[in-house]
């Protein structure tokens, strides 16, 4: 796998400090953080532990592919990417950009080997841009057990592919993950997010279907041991007409473990006959297990078709009894029903090391 | 006592709920089941046909308040499901349990991996178990990619009782109670379960069979019919007993 050496940018590009001076971003971001609109979704998660893990020192992340004809690393982005950044939507994400080295990669050809990024430290800001037509598959792993942040943002063009993998098994104790994406006129973006939790992991998950036609498919399996958390906010962004999202998040929360997911669709005024759904379903393992739950569609085109749900429940005992009547002790039953329900939202290119640490912290439980 | 005796229940009563519950279901049944017969239990709605099967089997929400159960030589009683499975007991269910993302195959491994445990024998070699269970799959007509799905996931009503015959085949236990399995099954299907049940019957193991008809009779023919009112047995008889039930109804005998 050769490492592809990036041109760096020394600093902000102009473009991007012509926007907003890098000390008033600081400002309007920390603003913004604490602003009543944002209130919702930091309601679980400190802010303040975040902008501490925006200040960590970054490391450029490794990006490899064994076969890259179709990648470049720019030196100049192209002020067209400024579209991509909008610092009340994503004020967190913005300041990154402000203090670190850009990591631009343009993917212009179809790639017949996954884009491997990943990350040994807090990185660089990443943008990653696929241009129309291209097929590519993104796989994301995180290296470090220190405390981390990372920001993504991908632009999928028009009719592009894109699958992105991503196995956020490591052991941080503090982990924030920043993921934005932008799906052009009939682009399509597969996301199999895969993670355990740890003392603090959260991941903001925007989504944005900006050209008619898009679409965007999101699975998540999450396994949150004890004392651990795992916050995730997830916003999808119907902004033109004949959009599809599809959205599934299946958790299991262990006794004193907490999982907060707050999944809103938007659907925008010209964004008719859009299609979305988004089922979100919890298991807590233990009396003590905390989950906060909340779908939420915000909808300003009645041409539209929704659904969205969300369940909290314990191991069905109808299914824990059959597999019990054919001798399948309850113990091994529970595991059974546990890996059953992860599985559900496990996929991709990243499913089989997914699969191992995800059912890692389960084994050790006395379910 | 009788060595041949596969299942002896003798004046179970049980009800539905918890001990002090008003919901007495069973109310003094009696069964001797030996090797090699076939029991059918027919009888109305309501009058404790499943409760015999799941009490039986070890599910959740029932209490036993007086009475025994025998497997063999072992009280059922204290025996928690899983274990009475591994004593030889199998339960082909009237309503089979979706389990999605649990494979069919990986269920059907976990099973004879439990059983073969708890026996102290030899887990099944993978290759040679997936050849057995495909090979099983085949003669129940069920398309072999059913075993890469999720553990009856929508499946047809059909595909599902298939799937408890390929169980009971493949697990191949001492006592089979087959909880209204031909409910829900057109002739050709019907037929194809009866198939399997006559394929496991032999000489060494017992089988009951609760129904409402007695069409599955036809197919299944067994040795005794009971009729079950009120949570008894009132009435024995041979195959005959069934025909003369489909006839005349149960009134006569209430």
């Amino acid at each position: 796998m050769a490492d592809l050496s990036p041109r760096l940018l020394p600093a902000p590009p102009k473009w991007f400090t012509d926007h907003v001076p890098a000390d008033e971003s600081l400002f309007a971001y920390e603003q913004a953080l604490s602003s009543p609109a944002r209130r919702e979704i930091w309601k679980y998660t400190s802010a303040t532990k975040v902008v501490a893990l925006a200040e960590l020192a970054t490391q450029r992340p490794s990006i490899a592919a064994s076969q890259h004809p179709g990648i470049d690393l720019l030196q100049q982005p192209g002020s067209n990417i400024t579209a991509l950044f909008n610092i009340a939507q994503a004020p967190e994400a913005f300041a990154t950009l402000c203090r670190n080295p850009l990591l631009y990669v343009r993917v212009s050809e179809s790639l017949d080997q996954p884009l491997s990024i990943r990350h040994t430290a807090s990185s660089w800001p990443v943008v990653i841009d696929v241009a129309a037509g291209v097929a590519a598959t993104i796989m994301e792993e995180f290296a470090s057990d220190n405390d981390q942040q990372q920001v993504i943002w991908l632009r999928v063009g028009r009719d592009a592919q894109v699958t992105h993998a991503r196995n956020s098994l490591s052991a941080t104790p503090q982990h924030w993950q920043f993921l934005s994406v932008q799906v052009q006129a009939n682009g399509y973006y597969r996301l199999h997010n895969h993670a355990v939790a740890s003392p603090l992991r959260r991941q903001d998950i925007q989504i944005q279907l900006c050209g008619d036609g898009a679409s965007a498919e999101l699975s998540g399996a999450a396994m949150i041991d004890a004392r651990h958390r795992l916050d995730q906010q997830i916003t999808v962004e119907h902004v033109s007409a004949h959009t599809t999202s599809q959205q599934n998040f299946h958790t299991i929360v262990a006794d004193r473990g907490q999982s907060t997911f707050n999944g809103r669709i938007h659907i925008h005024e010209g964004a008719r006959k859009s299609n979305a759904n988004l089922s979100n379903k919890n298991i807590g393992l233990g009396n003590n297990s905390t989950i906060n739950t909340k779908p939420e569609l915000e909808i300003y085109n009645d041409d539209v078709s929704c659904a969205h749900g969300a369940t909290i429940g314990q191991l069905d005992d109808s299914q824990l009894f059959y597999l019990c009547s054919r001798g399948v002790s309850p113990s091994a039953a529970r595991q059974l029903l546990c890996e059953g329900f992860l599985q559900q939202c496990v996929g991709g290119p990243l499913a089989d090391s997914a699969n191992r640490g995800l059912l890692q912290p389960l084994q050790k439980l006395d379910i | 006592m009788n060595q041949d005796r596969v299942i002896e229940v003798t004046n179970l009563h049980a009800n539905v709920g918890a001990e002090d519950s008003s919901n007495a279901i069973l109310k003094g049944l009696n069964l001797s089941i030996n090797a090699g017969e076939v029991h059918a239990i027919m009888g109305p709605n309501g009058s404790g046909k499943s409760t015999l099967a799941n009490v039986l089997a070890g599910r959740p929400g029932y209490t036993v308040t007086q009475g025994e159960m025998r497997l063999g030589q072992q009280d059922l009683a204290p025996l928690d499901p899983h274990e009475r499975a591994q004593a030889g007991l199998f339960l082909a269910f009237q309503y089979p349990v979706e389990i999605p993302g649990v494979s069919n195959m990986e269920f059907l491994k976990a099973s004879m991996d439990s059983l073969a445990k708890a026996r102290a024998a030899e887990q099944p070699d993978a290759a040679d178990f997936i050849r057995q269970v495909r090979s099983l799959a085949e003669s129940l007509d069920l398309d072999p990619k059913f075993l890469k799905r999720g553990v009856n996931e929508g499946f047809s009503g059909g595909e599902k009782k298939r799937n408890e015959i390929l169980q009971l085949l493949l697990l191949n236990p001492k006592m089979a109670i087959l909880d209204e399995t031909d409910s829900g099954l057109d002739i050709d299907a019907l037929q194809t379960v009866a198939a399997g049940v006559n394929r496991f019957r032999n000489n060494n193991n017992g089988v009951l069979l609760i129904t409402h008809y007695q069409r599955l009779l036809d197919y299944i023919v067994p040795d005794f019919v009971h009729v079950l009112a009120d949570g008894q047995i009132i009435q024995s008889g041979d195959k005959d007993l069934a025909l003369e039930l489909e006839a005349k109804g149960y009134t006569w005998l209430t």
